[in-house]
């Protein structure tokens, strides 16, 4: 007769079963509450130069203050009046070049002549968290002449901790239009804000009267996408730059950039590229660049393909005509990427002289060209 | 790639195993192969990533637990009790009327909710019983009240599915309503009458007496109907006229609850608390592991795989592709479905369809996948409420409208710039 398998008597107890299941939650939810305590309230370094003025989005909207909504602004006027443009990294927190891009602008920039203003993390809040089934990686390691630096790859939407819940149907401010619940915590759905919204829509209007009050000529908000996104090496503008965009593109193009134009849909509401330029008298437009590690084609998602931007699966899905950007095996390095924004940055800062006038114009230097990125690496530029 | 494909089979093996051979419950099947995804692609335990992506459906599973301690006050109460009985008084002689009725009744909270699960947990108590005294069986009125939950999901104004393809490609959510409404009502009523009339008894009023027993001419009082005049309230003052801040459905679910301590009933509430948990607790369960599983999935590189490999069948077959793919990843999450597969799947199609009308063609695609388990939730739940074990038998018996409304889905999009030209 076959003899029964019978379960170690202290496993009989209900108590011992019931401790030990107790045990092992709060051993669990120990180590990994401390791995996200630390990464909400870990600040990554931005080395400004010194004497940089430095100011907070909590200055344009009180209410910001003391909460992760507040960020840096970073101020660089030059001795020389000129034209003024603000530029937004950290949207989305996983867009690393565009968070990336706008570190490289705030420890390099020099300006002559205007001001420009930098928001690295202008959704602070989504560099605190991470997205639920994304895998993301938390901290991205660069190695720079004076040791690695860590940035944060958080989040596309605003920590939980700070807004939750979230609406099955979000209603967008004012618009009306409906968005699935989860867009309620992105930024780039969120403006023009309102100051007695949510969290994000404070952080949107905080944004929105820092452009009014500071009579911003300019906004770029830097973005990345993935390949299969038509979307991407674009400029997606308010229709009141377009012939600003148009001569930047020109530009682009001697310089071996290829950067298409689209026009802000009318009836697509809260980005920045349409309610920044519909609520303020910014030129608003918004880049976005190939970033594979946000795509749903990716393979193994991890801190090296968002650096690196190589992908098997992406290779593939090339092959097959899928994607909107030539891609190889060698794949969208961040130094590509983060080189296409820095230069076209400085091409539209340049634009703008040309075609408002002389008052407008923005001289600045200090910034790495597109050969000098794709010809080196990323850490070379940082301090 | 080789370590996806490695991760993906290790996964698939070990959720087997455990599954079909130890017998463990799904949920933990899920988290098992989650952990061996990690230690297979060298991520060690990956504590960090289970834990973050069984948060996925926190949200859900709020739902879910308060929809249960609703569902189980109105049951303590007998509000459930005296709706059914007051439906099948007034409406016995007609049948398919009836069903129809039930149906459309069964779609709307997840026309309003954009949750097929919500629908099973707050309605489908109400009618699986009515079914089950016409005379259907309870596998068929399981497959009957899971479908009409499904095509609420589906129905406007709220799709989650769709609205989740169109945050992925940017498309406004503008002018689904009329393409989701001809997608989703011809379905419904066909294949309610279909599955349903030829069993349903058209009964006698001999019949329906002694079948409700003393149930036939008992009065109810109107205050036993105050939890769900509290909820219906609550929903289309949130939701339809948006006279009232949204409160999400959790507290809506509670505050109805809590008005059932005006019934004049006596409502244990510990008892009635627990009750309602216990209930549900497997099946929250089996939401948190399928947040972890799409969590490694990502991480390993699995979940990217299985795209890509959809993408690679011949563009002409695409459509077909999607009308398998979708609802199989729908059997992990309908909404991870819409998210990963649905997308992508969107972006190709792009040239060659009127985008709106294939996203809820698309849309219905991924809905399928709440029938198939492992999770299959608004299934199971169904299975639940209508007292058939096991959930096989369910599943086999909603073969027909699955495929039936996968066809249709594919025919959808296939003529979707016909549609559009006449719709929209």
């Amino acid at each position: 007769m076959k003899e029964e398998k019978k379960a170690p008597a202290f496993l009989k107890n209900k108590l011992v079963k019931n401790l030990i299941c107790l045990v092992l939650i709060l051993t669990v939810a120990g180590i990994t509450g401390w791995e996200f305590y630390r990464f909400r309230t870990y600040r990554e370094e931005i080395k400004a130069p010194d004497g940089t003025e430095i100011q907070h989005l909590s200055d344009y909207l009180p209410s910001l203050k003391g909460t992760a909504g507040d960020t840096e602004i970073y101020v660089f006027r030059g001795e020389q009046d000129g034209g003024s443009m603000l530029v937004m990294g950290g949207t989305h927190a996983d867009e690393l070049a565009g968070h990336l891009s706008a570190i490289i602008m705030v420890e390099n920039l020099k300006v002559t002549r205007g001001t420009v203003y930098v928001i690295p993390r202008a959704n602070n809040s989504g560099f605190t968290n991470n997205f639920p089934q994304e895998a993301s990686p938390m901290y991205i390691e660069i190695p720079t002449a004076n040791g690695t630096r860590t940035v944060v790859y958080g989040s596309r939407a605003t920590n939980p901790v700070d807004q939750w819940p979230d609406p099955d149907l979000y209603t967008h401010y004012p618009s009306g239009q409906g968005l699935s619940g989860a867009e309620t915590r992105n930024l780039n759905r969120s403006y023009p804000g309102r100051e007695n919204g949510n969290f994000t829509e404070r952080v949107a209007c905080a944004i929105r009267n820092f452009i009014n009050t500071n009579a911003i000529d300019l906004t770029i908000d830097l973005h990345e996408a993935s390949p299969e996104y038509p979307n991407i090496n674009s400029s997606v503008l308010h229709e009141r730059a377009m012939k600003l965009s148009g001569d930047a593109s020109l530009e682009l193009d001697d310089l071996g950039i290829s950067m298409r134009m689209e026009v802000s849909p009318v009836n697509l509401h809260g980005l920045t590229h349409r309610e920044l330029g519909d609520y303020t008298n910014t030129l608003a437009l918004l880049m976005e660049t190939a970033n594979p590690c946000q795509g749903r084609i990716r393979g193994a998602t991890n801190a090296e393909l968002a650096l690196m931007g190589k992908d098997p699966c992406y290779v593939k899905a090339s092959e097959l005509g899928y994607l909107y950007i030539p891609y190889d095996e060698n794949g969208v390095a961040v130094e590509e990427r983060c080189g296409r924004h820095l230069q076209a940055i400085q091409v539209y800062a340049e634009a703008l002289g040309w075609v408002f006038g002389d008052e407008y114009t923005i001289e600045m230097t200090g910034l790495p060209q597109y050969n000098d990125l794709i010809s080196a690496s990323v850490g070379d530029w940082l301090k | 790639m080789k370590a996806s494909i490695l991760a993906l089979l290790v996964m698939a093996a070990v959720f087997a195993v455990l599954c079909f051979a130890v017998k463990l419950h799904i949920s933990l099947c899920l988290a098992c192969a989650a952990l061996a995804g990690c230690l297979v692609s060298g991520n060690g335990l990956g504590l960090r990533y289970l834990v973050e992506g069984s948060f996925s459906y926190l949200d859900t599973i709020l739902v879910i637990a308060t929809a249960m301690i609703f569902m189980k006050v109105i049951e303590a109460i007998g509000t459930l009790e005296a709706i059914s009985t007051v439906i099948l008084r007034r409406f016995y002689r007609r049948p398919a009327l009836l069903l129809i009725c039930l149906t459309v009744l069964m779609m709307l909270p997840g026309m309003v909710t954009g949750s097929s699960t919500a629908a099973v947990l707050s309605v489908g108590s109400i009618v699986a019983p009515v079914m089950l005294m016409l005379g259907i069986d309870a596998v068929t009125t399981a497959s009957l009240v899971a479908y009409g939950a499904i095509l609420g999901m589906i129905a406007p104004p709220v799709n989650l599915p769709a609205l989740m393809i169109c945050s992925g490609v940017d498309v406004p959510f503008v002018s689904f309503e009329l393409p989701l409404l001809l997608l989703v009502l011809p379905l419904a009523i066909l294949l309610t009458l279909i599955m349903g009339l030829k069993k349903a008894k058209k009964l006698t009023k001999e019949e329906i007496t002694a079948h409700l027993g003393e149930k036939a001419d008992r009065k109810y009082s109107w205050r036993l109907f105050i939890p769900v005049i509290v909820l219906v309230l609550l929903i289309v003052l949130t939701r339809v006229f948006k006279l009232i801040p949204d409160m999400a459905m959790p507290l809506m679910f509670l505050i109805s609850a809590a008005f059932g301590f005006l019934s004049g009933k006596k409502l244990p509430l510990i008892a009635t608390l627990q009750d309602a948990v216990h209930s549900c607790l497997p099946v929250m369960g089996i939401l948190m592991a399928v947040g972890m599983f799409i969590e490694v999935m990502t991480l390993t590189g699995v979940r990217g795989l299985i795209v890509a490999g959809g993408l690679s069948l011949p563009q002409t077959v695409m459509i077909l592709v999607a009308a398998v793919t979708m609802p199989l990843f729908g059997a992990i999450s309908c909404f991870g479905s819409a998210s990963v597969l649905g997308v992508p799947f969107s972006l190709a199609l792009l040239a060659q369809t009127d985008i709106t009308i294939a996203i809820c063609g698309l849309s219905l695609m991924a809905a399928m996948g709440d029938f198939i388990p492992p999770a299959a939730l608004a299934g199971r739940i169904a299975a639940k409420t209508a007292g058939v074990e096991p959930y096989s038998r369910v599943v086999r018996r909603s073969l027909l409208p699955i495929a039936v409304s996968l066809v249709y889905a594919v025919l959808y999009i296939l003529f979707s710039k016909q549609i559009a030209g006449v719709l929209l």
